[in-house]
């Protein structure tokens, strides 16, 4: 009998240790919407930020720059088996001619980052009634959005499609508190100028394959049922 | 009627959630075993997890084995008899994935698990003190189920799902068998199994309440959409 407790207990134990608390929030454009059942996205420097507070976890720029190849991998894959056709910029893979990404891709980049933290994005308090996500991921409909300079609309030429997107992930250990991480992600749409779709997700485990795989499949199918084409009335 | 009406609403649900749902990188459907019921009831389990919403998936198990059952005397003062019981049993149930708005979704994740049960047990048995012996054939058994559980993932395919419930043996799982014992019928798979205080419970108010932990471990049926690398582009 007293195996039998103990064996019990130790599946319980087992159980309130996993237990992980996380948040997502979604932000959407009312304009968002392709058109197109294919939506294609282009990722600008894909990026894995780590902040440390312990002196015992240096890591180094080798092993971010692997975590990130990692990251694009994990990326692209979701996005593949979604129905999202992804093209990468990234910094890595630079070679010394290629100033076009100096010129044009970095400035977009930054524009993206100030336009979408310096316009704080007003939403519909109305489409986000509740915390349920038994059918929907909770969002919010953007009715005033970010704008960026329209200065990059000829981008969608070269590139064939409209829509810029920044991902990342911030892993953040602190030296008290509990270890976080965060995927973020925002879309612009470069021809309307308005970033259309902003999302982040936190979560308190490490943003590796197993934890990090599901969340951005997730990202990239709500993204894709976002961008389907209305029924006109 | 009911059964149709059920399986109406289920169809509609499940049509208006799985366009939404993602299920662990696109594959919602898991195949589990308990490991725990191979030593303790000489039996197997096999439970399909199908992934229906965001955070609710639906779970079809079946189980066999066979283990020493209890035969209850109308008088708790005296002995109780055994019998050794073989059983098929079938066990719907569903689970709701716990998170708030969580950035993980089923089947993933912290999940409370709610389950009714049938099935058919088969056995020979000896009454108190030496009593008569009784023969089962057929014998329908009723339960349920509230339990919690935390499934993990691992390496992208390999599911594993501990998991504590509490069980209850309403008066679907009683029957006499004579005119004196009855059969307290439903532990498909118990394997900490407090059945003491079950056995008081069916006596005093002919409801059972027990105890199950469970470890099941199983996989992931793949999605076939091809993955793509990178396209790295300036």
């Amino acid at each position: 009998m007293k195996n039998k407790i103990f064996l019990s207990l130790f599946f319980l134990s087992f159980l309130v240790a996993g237990c992980n608390k996380s948040y997502v929030y979604v932000q959407k454009s009312v304009n968002l919407d392709t058109g197109k059942k294919e939506v294609s996205i282009v990722s600008l420097n894909p990026s894995y930020v780590l902040y440390s507070e312990k002196k015992s976890n240096k890591k180094t720029y080798e092993t971010i720059a692997k975590r990130e190849e990692k990251f694009n991998a994990l990326l692209s894959a979701s996005a593949s088996q979604v129905g999202v056709d992804l093209k990468i910029i990234d910094t890595d893979h630079l070679t010394e001619n290629d100033v076009f990404y100096f010129e044009r891709i970095a400035q977009l980049e930054r524009n993206i980052f100030t336009s979408y933290f310096t316009q704080n994005p007003k939403t519909d308090a109305r489409s986000s009634k509740g915390r349920r996500t038994y059918f929907k991921i909770p969002e919010t409909e953007m009715t005033v959005v970010p704008k960026i300079s329209s200065e990059f609309s000829e981008l969608s030429e070269r590139y064939g499609t409209k829509y810029f997107a920044v991902h990342g992930i911030i892993r953040a250990i602190p030296e008290k508190e509990k270890k976080w991480s965060m995927y973020y992600k925002i879309v612009v749409d470069i021809i309307s100028t308005e970033i259309v779709y902003a999302e982040i997700r936190k979560f308190f485990s490490e943003p590796n394959a197993d934890n990090l795989g599901p969340i951005v499949y997730d990202s990239f199918k709500v993204f894709k049922n976002s961008s389907q084409p209305k029924k006109k009335k | 009627m009911k059964v149709y009406f059920l399986s109406i609403i289920l169809f509609i649900t499940t049509a208006l959630g799985i366009a939404q749902t993602s299920g662990y990188r696109g594959s919602r459907i898991a195949i589990k075993s308990d490991l725990v019921q191979i030593p303790l009831h000489k039996g197997f389990t096999v439970e399909g997890e199908f992934v229906v919403l965001r955070r609710i998936s639906l779970t079809f198990e079946y189980g066999q084995g066979s283990y020493n059952g209890g035969l209850l005397s109308e008088n708790p003062s005296t002995e109780t008899g055994e019998f050794d019981i073989t059983r098929r049993s079938f066990e719907f149930g569903a689970k709701l994935y716990y998170g708030g708005s969580g950035a993980f979704q089923a089947p993933r994740g912290f999940y409370f698990n709610f389950r009714y049960g049938f099935g058919y047990v088969e056995g020979v048995g000896r009454a108190p003190y030496g009593g008569a012996k009784f023969a089962l054939s057929n014998f329908p058994i009723h339960g349920g189920r509230l339990g919690v559980g935390y499934q993990f993932v691992f390496a992208r395919y390999i599911v594993v799902d501990p998991s504590v419930s509490v069980t209850f043996r309403g008066l679907g799982a009683k029957a006499k068998t004579s005119e004196f014992y009855e059969f307290s019928g439903f532990r498909t798979t118990y394997a900490g199994d407090f059945t003491g205080w079950g056995r008081n419970g069916v006596y005093d108010s002919f409801i059972s309440i027990g105890f199950v932990a469970q470890l099941r471990v199983g996989f992931l049926i793949p999605t076939f959409k091809k993955a793509k690398k990178p396209n790295y582009v300036i």
